[in-house]
């Protein structure tokens, strides 16, 4: 049993894969538990697409990638609510019309430029793959992301929860949306290495709502979405690594059977706890 | 007589074409509760919006406190309570919780709250009856002590100016007295009270003071002259009563 957890340790490339799949992990976790309250899912979806222009150009100029995935993250953040303030097309219509486009041009960048640029990478992650730079920017990235939520966690779940009465209190709530959609494109650079551009979006998704389903706590939400997702990731590694099979699918997997448990299980309106429940009453 | 709490003065609001509100001016007294009465789109929220600075006035001024509404706001004096039905109740926070919510204008950046905070939120939760309660999910309340709990952060802030949206729907007539008695022992200690409502039945009992917007000021004034027939016609449109 030690053997097999020890194995994989041996080799760089898997400790390096951990740590930032751990780190990604993490910080995505802890991002979601707002993300899903607020109602802004495909916000992260959105943004992990839009970054592709910018990951493209980065490695044409030869700058670190995480510069300009969060230019266009953060770009893409303010594409959207421009179009929102200034038409009135409908909140997903807009989030949609403007990652796509963003999107395309990034593919559009990556195929007419002859580099060792790999799309394959970009868009599913290459987690065993990555540099020791990469690995400052994710280990930069993630710690500074997480230390700003949590330090703002009060303000942000007030916001998520009653912005009103934030603004009657006097507390900014537009600077709070920008500090959050701006963590939310920090983050999204951190996960791009571990799962890559399209798996992002479970990232931030999952653990958040797999969390609500177990906890009337908005405080044990946040490490229960930790606490899940760091099992998750160790697994899906572990599964990748046994199994030869894709990392950033694995551990994604592994959040995915994570919800259902607790979609099945969850004592806060678990499917066969209800049921159990719903018996028991017509017994008694 | 002390500064008004509110002073609004020849405001216009409009949302494109449409004139929200037009030329509209509304002076409140500390130690008074007005009833803010109109129809769905007379103006009711959009003259709240204004008060509390989330919308830009086309014309004219609003001064809270005999100064800026972002200055009245930052200070804490201003609670708005949010209708039901803006409200997720699903939310995973306790009773508890929310209300210190209220004590957040007075800390520090982390929002971490001292003992001071801790024991104000017990105060307002013993001061409108939920205590036992502390611990609950919000949306484990029924719909009276659902309102108590926004009642109980506006103490625990120590607002000087209350704004409630439709403080009485969905609550069952005991919730409603107590409620009523709440807002009565702050208004005696000097609070301002701005009530919107379009639930005719406890105005005269509740409120010192009638206003009836339809995007203008129709009235403001004694409540028993705001209900007259003629009057309630004006406000609610019906042209043949």
């Amino acid at each position: 049993m030690i053997d097999w957890i020890l194995e994989p340790l041996q080799f760089a490339f898997m400790t390096r894969a951990a740590l930032v799949t751990l780190i990604a992990a993490v910080t995505c976790a802890i991002l979601s538990c707002w993300l899903v309250q607020i109602g802004w899912s495909l916000m992260g979806d959105a943004v992990s697409h839009a970054v592709l222009p910018g990951v493209a150009i980065s490695y044409i100029l030869g700058w670190p990638f995480a510069v300009g995935a969060f230019i266009f993250g953060a770009g893409a953040v303010a594409l959207i609510g421009g179009v929102r303030a200034t038409t009135k097309i409908k909140s997903d219509a807009a989030i949609g019309v403007v990652f796509t486009g963003l999107f395309a041009l990034g593919l559009v960048i990556i195929s007419k430029t002859p580099s060792q640029t790999d799309l394959g990478h970009i868009l599913f992650g290459n987690v065993l793959g990555v540099s020791d730079a990469d690995i400052w920017q994710v280990v930069i990235s993630g710690v500074l992301a997480t230390a700003v939520l949590l330090f703002k966690r009060r303000d942000l779940t007030l916001y998520a929860f009653d912005r009103g009465h934030a603004d009657a209190i006097g507390i900014n709530t537009r600077w709070l949306s920008v500090l959050l959609l701006g963590l939310l494109a920090l983050t999204v650079v951190v996960a791009l290495q571990a799962v890559g551009i399209i798996l992002v979006v479970a990232m931030l998704i999952t653990p958040g709502v797999t969390a609500y389903l177990l906890t009337k706590r908005f405080d044990r939400m946040l490490w229960l979405a930790v606490l899940i997702t760091v099992i998750a990731a160790l697994a899906g590694l572990y599964a990748s690594y046994y199994f030869d099979a894709s990392t950033g699918g694995c551990v994604v997997l592994a959040q995915s059977v994570a919800f259902v448990l607790a979609y099945l299980f969850g004592p806060r309106g678990g499917v066969v706890v209800n049921w159990v429940r719903s018996r028991r009453v017509v017994v008694a | 007589m002390s500064d008004p709490v509110i002073e609004v003065r020849d405001l216009s609001v409009r949302y494109g074409q449409v004139q929200a509100l037009d030329e509209v001016d509304v002076v409140l007294e500390p130690g008074r509760i007005t009833g803010l009465l109109g129809m769905n789109g007379s103006g009711k929220s959009t003259l709240y919006k204004a008060i509390m600075g989330t919308v830009r006035p086309a014309a004219g001024s609003v001064t809270l406190f005999s100064g800026t509404p972002a200055a009245a706001r930052g200070k804490g004096l201003v609670a708005y309570m949010p209708q039901s039905e803006s409200i997720d109740w699903d939310f995973p926070l306790s009773v508890h919780e929310v209300v210190m919510t209220g004590r957040y204008g007075k800390l520090g950046p982390s929002r971490r709250p001292r003992a001071i905070d801790k024991a104000a939120v017990t105060d307002a939760l013993a001061r409108v009856g939920l205590t036992e309660l502390a611990g609950r999910q919000i949306g484990e309340l029924s719909g009276g002590q659902r309102k108590r709990v926004f009642v109980a952060r506006a103490i625990a802030q120590e607002a000087r100016l209350l704004l409630l949206d439709e403080p009485f729907a969905g609550v069952d007539k005991a919730s409603e007295r107590r409620i009523i008695t709440l807002l009565r022992e702050l208004r005696d200690t000097g609070c301002g009270i701005l009530i919107s409502t379009h639930d005719l039945a406890g105005v005269p009992e509740l409120c010192d003071e009638v206003i009836l917007l339809k995007n203008r000021v129709l009235f403001h004034g004694h409540p028993d002259v705001a209900l007259s027939p003629e009057n309630l016609a004006r406000v609610f449109g019906l042209e043949a009563a």
